[in-house]
């Protein structure tokens, strides 16, 4: 899938504060990604890398018990700041959906992945799973196919889209500028996609996004 | 447990092992896969169904929508498809019940497959309204998973029988050899020593049948060897080193034997051959013509003796032989006489000898009273004249009333045994047999007596008209009236246990019938059979060994045994005892002299007995008549003894 351009980054200079605050905190994760990891990536995508990923991880766990609109600006907000490219500028492939980890190292990302990175990092902040819907949809301004994250406050509602080609969050029908098409589980959707990429995927349950990392280190490492 | 069961059981528990093993993996893993599939299925039928219903729920065309459904439904490959609202509340809902034909329920039951279930949003433009579940129906999966466990089993079931059926012809084919080896264990404890030629290719099996080939032609060897030892024990104590005829101490033991058993020998002739003057002819033409001389002598005798039923022949010294022919009338003296003397004119040494004056030969009668000694006398009496009367002469004397002496001849003889016969003045007595050393009792000699009505002579012994019922024909008629009532004795007496050696007659085994009239007695007394030997003179059965044989069988089968007495009269070799399933050997009164002053004599007594018993063959002595002699055999292993010393014939009646 391919989207429109993105917006220039707004809150970078606080995050850099944020992670360089808890850089010295944080020098092994314990929630997942071990010193090798890091390193791995720090070798790879140098040190700023490593920082996102610390803010990230950091952002996660400060606003666990946040409320849901405030969780959903912060993080809407954190992703946006990465720089929009198409897949096939980034990684050389077509349709590659990027895990946040990747997403963050390479500081670069395209709609889905901002989707998807925005899904993960609100389940982890501890969003029930049936209020978050990724949601395919068509952008009229681009004319193309597009894909943002729908925020439901209970089934019924008409749901809060957070997308990369704005900043704000909006209530759906505010958005004329989207047709929704079809809309789907996250964890299905990111299962259903490891699958056709040949990875081993367990069965149900909440994909761990350290994991993916760690099997697709493994597999480069060595 | 065989071998081939063991194999089967074996088998059956490791192809056993093996199907369920495999049965497992492969219905497990073939689930697995059949419930990926089923998700699959659902979850794509769930997203395909949710996004074309979307389209519909949105102009609220809930009939549309179950049009659409039922489309996807009816195609059979669903349990379940349901649609909600929102809230949770069921729009539409078709459900299938899950049958499966050709699977049969307990199949079902047993194997659950686990359909999960495919979820999927039906959306309204932005708004969630509501959601499609579906169900994949099992069924596909089911017949796919009955299939594979169907035709696993078969494969099992078929390979199992193949590898089983396989496995017991091999295992058949290569322990064939086993039986034979029992048959050839079995043979060699019957006294027979055979050798399998055909080996089997199994090594193992190999070097048993080799070894066993070993074991048996060594044991042949043991045994011939042994056999041969006997045998030249027998020639060094009782044979002429030169003739191989019977020697002086033999010949007289046998002559003494013999006129101190009147059950055996009632009259007889013995005549002594001299060759003249041996030892000159020696000188004059060397003793090579002389030996030869000697074995042309031998042979003649020999072929002479041959034709008499009983008689002993033996070489007393150098140009010296003796020959007593048992049962021979005076008449029948002469005519040996003649014979003999025909017979020795015709001898032509070296055609430098004399031809008519080779030697001369005196006959005595013996009728039943001289002593031995008073025999020998006459004989050599019998002789000086004959060698007056000149070349090749001869000379039979005879006491002096035994020509007056009532003597019947042939047809007499036989109107007496008829009639005595049809008279039942038939009656038996009995001589006990004892063991040795503890002389416990091992059983009783049946011997046949006639009462005549004749005061002179009222009770004839067997030795009196046995020889003459033989001649005449009529000794079945004896042996089978004897038999008749040692069985009724035996029945009247069912109480103790006590054994009756009763004697045949080889003419008796020869006759027609007999053998098949003695069968049918002993069948109709069972209990009675079994506590009966029959013996037969040792020198009458080598002369019909397959009859023989065939008594021993019919016989047998009743229950009863089978004995050689007189054993060693002939000379003969041991080799038919091999074959010969005899209970015991009674050992010839003549091999009993001096063996307490003769080593040689006790010597070949112990090799027969070795040999004997190596066969399972007891041994017992005949004619025990002296304390010396008993106590003589206490050393030499021998199991029985009966003689004069040991006990008399007596009535039946008068044994308790």
């Amino acid at each position: 899938m391919v989207c429109g351009s993105a917006r220039k980054m707004q809150l970078l200079p606080l995050l850099l504060l944020l992670s360089l605050f808890f850089l010295s905190m944080v020098i092994a994760d314990s929630s997942g990604i071990s010193p090798k990891a890091m390193a791995w990536v720090v070798d790879r995508y140098g040190t700023s890398a490593k920082s996102r990923i610390l803010g990230w991880q950091d952002l996660i766990a400060r606003n666990q018990g946040l409320d849901e609109q405030s969780q959903l600006e912060l993080v809407n907000d954190f992703f946006n700041q990465v720089r929009y490219s198409t897949d096939d500028e980034i990684w050389g492939k077509t349709d590659y959906w990027a895990t946040p980890v990747e997403m963050l190292s390479i500081n670069a990302a395209d709609c889905e992945d901002y989707s998807i990175a925005k899904y993960f990092t609100l389940r982890e902040m501890g969003m029930p799973i049936e209020k978050l819907r990724i949601t395919y949809v068509k952008s009229l301004e681009l004319d193309q196919a597009h894909m943002v994250l729908a925020y439901y406050e209970h089934p019924d509602a008409e749901p809060l889209v957070l997308d990369n080609l704005t900043d704000r969050i909006e209530v759906a029908t505010q958005r004329q500028d989207l047709v929704p098409v079809y809309s789907f589980n996250g964890d299905g959707l990111w299962l259903a996609k490891s699958r056709g990429r040949g990875r081993r995927v367990g069965g149900s349950g909440r994909i761990s996004l350290w994991q993916d990392l760690i099997a697709k280190m493994a597999s480069e490492v060595e | 447990m065989t071998l081939s069961r063991q194999l089967v059981m074996l088998l059956t528990a490791l192809l056993l092992l093996v199907f369920a093993g495999t049965f497992l993996i492969t219905v497990q893993n073939a689930r697995t896969y059949l419930e990926l599939q089923l998700e699959s299925h659902a979850q794509d039928a769930a997203t395909s169904l949710g996004l074309s219903v979307s389209r519909r729920i949105v102009d609220d065309d809930l009939a549309m929508a179950t049009s659409m459904v039922d489309a996807i439904f009816d195609r059979g490959y669903y349990q379940i498809i349901r649609i909600e609202n929102i809230q949770g509340g069921v729009l539409i809902n078709r459900e299938l019940s899950v049958q499966v034909e050709d699977v049969p329920a307990w199949f079902i039951e047993h194997l659950p497959l686990k359909a999960p279930k495919g979820e999927a949003l039906i959306m309204a433009g932005w708004r969630q309204a509501g959601r499609v579940l579906v169900q994949s129906h099992p069924g596909f999966a089911y017949r796919q998973l009955w299939e594979n466990v169907t035709e696993v089993f078969g494969w099992f079931v078929v390979s199992a029988l193949l590898v089983m059926g396989l496995g017991l012809a091999l295992l058949r084919r290569v322990l064939s050899p086993l039986k034979e080896i029992e048959w050839q264990a079995d043979a060699i404890c019957n006294r027979e020593f055979p050798i399998l030629e055909k080996l089997p290719h199994t090594r193992d099996l190999r070097r048993i049948v080799e070894a066993m080939n070993r074991l048996s032609t060594k044991l042949r060897m043991m045994l011939t060897e042994h056999e041969d030892l006997a045998a030249k024990l027998r020639k060094q104590a009782h044979q002429h080193p030169v003739s191989g005829l019977a020697n002086k101490l033999y010949f007289m033991a046998a002559l003494k034997n013999r006129m101190t058993s009147p059950e055996v020998c009632s009259h007889a002739v013995l005549a002594l051959i001299q060759l003249r003057d041996l030892k000159g002819y020696n000188h004059k033409h060397g003793y090579a013509a002389g030996d030869e001389l000697l074995r042309q002598t031998v042979t003649l005798l020999r072929d002479i003796a041959v034709d008499i039923p009983r008689h002993t022949l033996g070489h007393l010294s150098g140009g010296d032989f003796a020959l007593l022919a048992e049962d021979y009338s005076i008449a029948e003296g002469e005519a040996l006489g003649q014979r003999i003397a025909e017979a020795l004119a015709g001898l032509n040494g070296d055609k430098t000898m004399r031809p008519s004056d080779n030697g001369h030969l005196g006959i005595v009668y013996y009728d039943g009273t001289q002593e031995v000694s008073q025999l020998l006398i006459e004989a050599d009496k019998a002789l000086r004249c004959a060698q007056s009367k000149g070349a090749n002469g001869w000379a039979l004397f005879a006491p002096e009333d035994a020509g007056e002496k009532a003597v019947r001849g042939a047809s007499e003889w036989r109107s007496f045994i008829q009639q005595a016969l049809a008279d039942n003045r038939v009656t038996l007595h009995l001589q006990p047999v004892y063991s040795c050393p503890e002389k416990s009792l091992l059983h009783y000699e049946v011997l046949v007596r006639l009462i005549s009505n004749d005061d002179a002579e009222p009770l004839l012994v067997a030795g009196a008209f046995m020889p003459m019922a033989e001649s005449l024909g009529l000794s079945s008629e004896i042996d089978k009236a004897v038999i008749a009532q040692a069985l009724q004795l035996l029945e009247k007496h069912t109480g103790q246990s006590f054994r009756l050696a009763i004697n045949i007659s080889p003419s008796s085994l020869q006759s027609e019938g007999f053998l098949d009239w003695l069968e049918g007695e002993l069948w109709r007394h069972r209990q009675a059979a079994k506590q009966i030997t029959f013996e037969l003179p040792e020198y009458g059965a080598v002369t019909m060994l397959e009859r023989v044989h065939e008594l021993i069988k019919r016989t047998g089968s009743c229950g009863s045994q089978v004995a050689l007495d007189h054993f060693g009269r002939g000379f003969s070799s041991f080799a038919y005892l091999h074959s010969l399933k005899i209970s015991y050997l009674k050992v010839d009164g003549g091999y009993l002299s001096q063996i307490d002053k003769n080593p040689d004599h006790r010597f070949f007594i112990q090799a027969l007995t070795d040999i004997a018993h190596g066969l399972d063959i007891e041994v017992i002595a005949e004619a025990v008549e002296s304390e010396i002699t008993w106590h003589s055999l206490q050393s030499l292993h021998v199991d029985g003894a009966q003689g004069y010393y040991l006990g008399r014939p007596e009535p039946y009646n008068d044994i308790a």
